[in-house]
Order: structure tokens, then sequence, then C-alpha cells
């Protein structure tokens, strides 16, 4: 079967149509959050446009590390709380196929969550500046460039850091573990995002942090999920 | 010889020190139903769980399908239920059988009507199965189990909590399904007046490891109503029994003189004493397989 049809019953068991409920409700949210940041930034920047984007943008990668957090509970945890891992493991499909589909459904929900969210926000900043001038030095054309190189970079983050929480969920199979691995992988993102402002230094860095997460899920989680005893 | 669809040999599984399987040997018919009985941990489950490659074993052999090597694409001939009925709880019935429909690749949608028809849950197809009580989950997982009409059926306690109306029309379904296509049924289970009703095969696990395998006529042999007599001279006892006219006395395992036929015992005494043989003890045997399997256990 191949991974395209595999996310697609993922897709279908884990109703993951639902999902654009808390789209929606995080979007608000964080709509709110870079409105409030707006007032913030424009304290301690002549020309706050980028600072803006960069808070907003980080902003949003934080709220969907946490939730992708939650999605790894429900999507891949539960499997083996609720023991249909068995199940799972017993069709004629590679176990390292079936998790992988897991894994790939849930960066799809993490970064097409995020990309509608940022979209959303950068278009209210960009009303926010043609209605009311509030963003000091305005919105420039090189802003939304550098709007573009945020989110593609935070979905890189994302992308990155979601091997960690994963793997630990296949080793250690609780929610916890899920918790603390994710904090972790958040404080990383954090580090690297508040002191690095040159895009391809911070590509750099996050396709390195990537790649070394990506290495961790295949050694480390590729044990555990070829071993149920373990 | 029968071709066998499931040949264990030497199978031993450890757990750190501890021995889940010890030597344990197990050789399935193509097309019987085998009960595998034994006490709670014994390794039933765990043998199971072996078989369907969820876990690996330590040493021995073992060949299912003709093959030392359990191809993953083998494993959509194999319909099971394996500890208890997991479902996804937050799904219906429907939604869970279709899932599994998609993940063998199945796709005549009939099929689960026939299922939900032949399990009698068409009235709960529609319910969250976190909604379901035990009994309707083991209808529902044998109904998954069989969904493809598979080669063989693994089954690990399928009808503990089932009403007996359930656990007859259970027995029927896969005596049916035995019957009409061909599938090879291993069931565990602790039901043992079921296993007597059902199984042609039986394998009593002990300790560990396979203690005996027999056919459901080898095993109504050894529990039919017989006299065991110990004399000093079982040869010589069976002789002289014959001669007097008893004809169903049989030496079997272990030198045991049994005789299957009505007579007075005291009668076959008075015989045996008048041939200068000496008695050591006669004991009447009138033992179902509840009988034969807490003795086969007890001597191990």
């Amino acid at each position: 079967m191949s991974l395209f049809n595999l996310i697609k019953i993922e897709f279908k068991k884990n109703k993951a149509m639902s999902y654009f409920g808390s789209y929606i409700v995080m979007t608000i949210i964080l709509v709110f959050l870079t409105w409030t940041s707006i007032f913030g930034v424009n304290q301690d920047h002549e020309t706050s446009g980028f600072a803006i984007i960069k808070m907003m943008s980080g902003l949003i990668a934080d709220f969907y590390i946490i939730f992708s957090a939650l999605v790894i509970m429900k999507v891949l945890n539960d499997e083996y709380v609720q023991r249909t891992i068995l199940l799972m493991f017993t069709y004629g499909i590679p176990r390292k196929k079936i998790i992988f589909a897991k894994f790939s459904l849930i960066v799809m929900i993490a970064v097409v969550g995020q990309l509608l969210t940022q979209i959303c926000c950068f278009a209210f900043l960009i009303g926010v500046d043609r209605h009311s001038g509030l963003i000091n030095g305005g919105l420039t054309q090189e802003n939304t460039i550098q709007w573009i190189c945020c989110v593609a970079i935070n979905t890189l983050a994302i992308i990155g850091y979601l091997f960690i929480p994963v793997t630990v969920c296949i080793k250690k199979k609780t929610t916890s573990s899920i918790v603390v691995s994710a904090m972790i992988g958040l404080l990383i993102y954090q580090m690297i995002i508040s002191q690095i402002d040159n895009f391809i230094v911070m590509t750099i860095y996050y396709l390195a942090f990537a790649m070394v997460t990506a290495a961790f899920y295949f050694v480390v989680g590729g044990r555990y999920i070829e071993n149920l005893e373990l | 010889m029968k071709e066998l669809v499931i040949q264990g040999k030497a199978v031993t599984k450890n757990y750190g020190s501890f021995r889940a399987l010890d030597s344990l040997d197990i050789s399935i018919p193509k097309g019987s139903i085998y009960g595998l009985i034994g006490l709670n941990g014994a390794g039933k489950s765990t043998l199971l769980k072996i078989l369907l490659g969820l876990i690996k074993y330590d040493h021995g052999e073992i060949r299912i399908f003709d093959s030392d090597k359990l191809d993953i694409k083998k494993l959509n001939k194999i319909g099971s239920i394996i500890e208890y009925p997991y479902f996804y709880e937050h799904l219906t019935g429907e939604e869970n059988l279709c899932i599994h429909a998609d993940f063998l690749q199945f796709t005549d949608k009939n099929r689960i009507n026939e299922i939900f028809d032949l399990v009698d849950l068409s009235s709960a197809r529609h319910k969250r199965v976190r909604e379901y009580s035990l009994g309707m989950r083991q209808r529902l997982a044998i109904g998954r189990a069989i969904l493809q009409k598979p080669e063989l059926l693994i089954l690990d306690e399928p009808i503990n909590a089932l009403d007996p109306e359930g656990i007859k029309e259970m027995r029927e379904l896969f005596k049916t399904i035995n019957r009409e296509y061909g599938t090879t049924i291993l069931i565990s289970s602790h039901i043992l007046s079921e296993m007597e009703m059902m199984a042609d095969y039986i394998g009593i696990i002990s300790d560990k490891h396979m203690v005996k395998e027999m056919s459901m006529d080898e095993l109504k042999e050894v529990t039919k109503k017989h006299l065991r007599i110990e004399t000093d001279d079982n040869g010589k006892a069976k002789k002289v029994l014959e001669n007097s006219g008893i004809r169903n006395v049989k030496i079997e395992e272990k030198n045991e003189l049994k005789v299957y036929e009505e007579i007075d015992v005291t009668e076959a005494i008075r015989i045996l004493l008048d041939n200068n043989l000496r008695i050591q003890e006669i004991y009447e045997n009138n033992c179902s397989l509840e009988d034969y399997f807490l003795d086969t256990v007890t001597r191990g």
C-alpha cells in the first residue's frame, strides 16, 4: 500500500478535518496577540515592520509546536495506550511505513494550520497598517519577502522539531514524555529564532537541527518500532 | 501425513531471566479447528503473539504457511484477536470495520453488512465502540477477524464475555467458517466444554511448554469411561480377561491396563485372583476434558 493511501486512511481514522476548529480558535487568539504585540514593538523600534513580523511568526510557530504535541498524543500515543497498535502491526504493511504515515499526518496538520494562521495574521497586519497606520514606518514590500522567509523557516523548524516528540512517543509511550520533549523542542526553537536575524544563518541552523532530529527518529525510533517489547 | 499450516519446534521465548515459553512444539493441521488450552500464565498469549509476528522468539523454529519467515504479505491471510478486543473508541462499529477493510485493501462493502448480520450487531453498527459492552466488542472483534475470509484465524479467548446463547452462535459460526471456507482456526479458551464441542485437535500448554497434543478422537478414547487395573503382570491379566469374554481390554502408555466396557468389577477381581494375579489398584475412570486437562497439567 502506498504511503499516500496510508496517510488518507489515517486522516479518516483520526477525523483530521475536525482540527480546522482548532485552527480557527488559535488564529483568533494569535490575531489578538499580534495586535497586542504591535504596541510593544513600536515602543522599541522606529521601523517596526520586520520586528513585528518576526515576533508574530515566532509566536505562531510556538503555538503550533505545542499544538502538535497534542496531535501526537491523539494520532500516535493513543495507539499504544489503547493497544490498537497490536492490530496495526498485524496488517501486511511494514511497521515503519505505518508509523511514518502517522508522522506525515502530524506534520501535515501542524504545517497546514501554521500556514493558514500565518496568512490570516499577516493579512490582519496589512489591514491594520492600511487603515490605521499603527506600524512604525509602515509595511513595505521588503517586509513581505521577510514574512515569506519567516514562514518558510518556521515550517522547516516545525518539521525538524516534530521528529523529537514523535521518537520520544514511540520509545516511552507516555503523555508526560511527549510534553517534556515538546518543551525541550520549543526551547531549542526559541533560542535560535530569538538570537539570530539573518535568514541564511537561521536556515542553516534549522536545517542542521532537522537533520539531527531526523537521524534520531530513524535510528532510535526505528529500533522501537520494530521491537514492541522494548 | 496431514499438511500443516503452523509448525513450531522447540520455540523458546525469554523476557530477561523470565522464561515465557520453553521448547514448545506445536503442529496445526490445515483446515482444522485447534483448541489451545492452559492455565493462566502458561504461555498461550505469548505463543499467539509470536505466531502473528508481534514479538520475536529467541530459539527454535516456526513455519507458517510452509515458510520459516512470516512474510508481511502473508499477514493479510490471517485474521486475529489478541489479548482483548481493541478498537478505536471514538469511531462507530461500522467505521472501525471500514478502517480495517481499508488497511487490508479489501473493497467488498457488502461483506461489512454481512458481518454485522453474522455477529448479530446490526442494531449497534452506528454506535460508538466506547458504548459497547464487552460481549458486543468480542462479537465485533470476531467480525473484524473474519472480514476478509482469512486462511488462518488466531483467536485469543474470543468468547469469554459472551452469554450462553452468544457462545453457541459463535461456535456455529466458527464451524461454518471452517467448513465452508476451509479456514484453519487456532483458538485459545478457558471454556473447556466449548473446546470439546468445537475443536478437532487440542493442545495443552502447561508451565511454558506443550505437554499434550492430540486429536479430539484420541481425546475421546482417553477420556472414555473405563476401568484401570494395576496388577503385578498386566500382560497376563489382559489375556486372562479376554479369555473370560471381556473384549475391549487394552494395555496403553505407561503399561496401564484399561477395560473399555461395562463389566462387573467384583467378577473381574475374582477372575484375576483365580489366576494368581496380585491386584495393586482398581480405578474407575469417567473423565471429561476438564478432568483430563487438570490431570495433565498437574502431572506436567
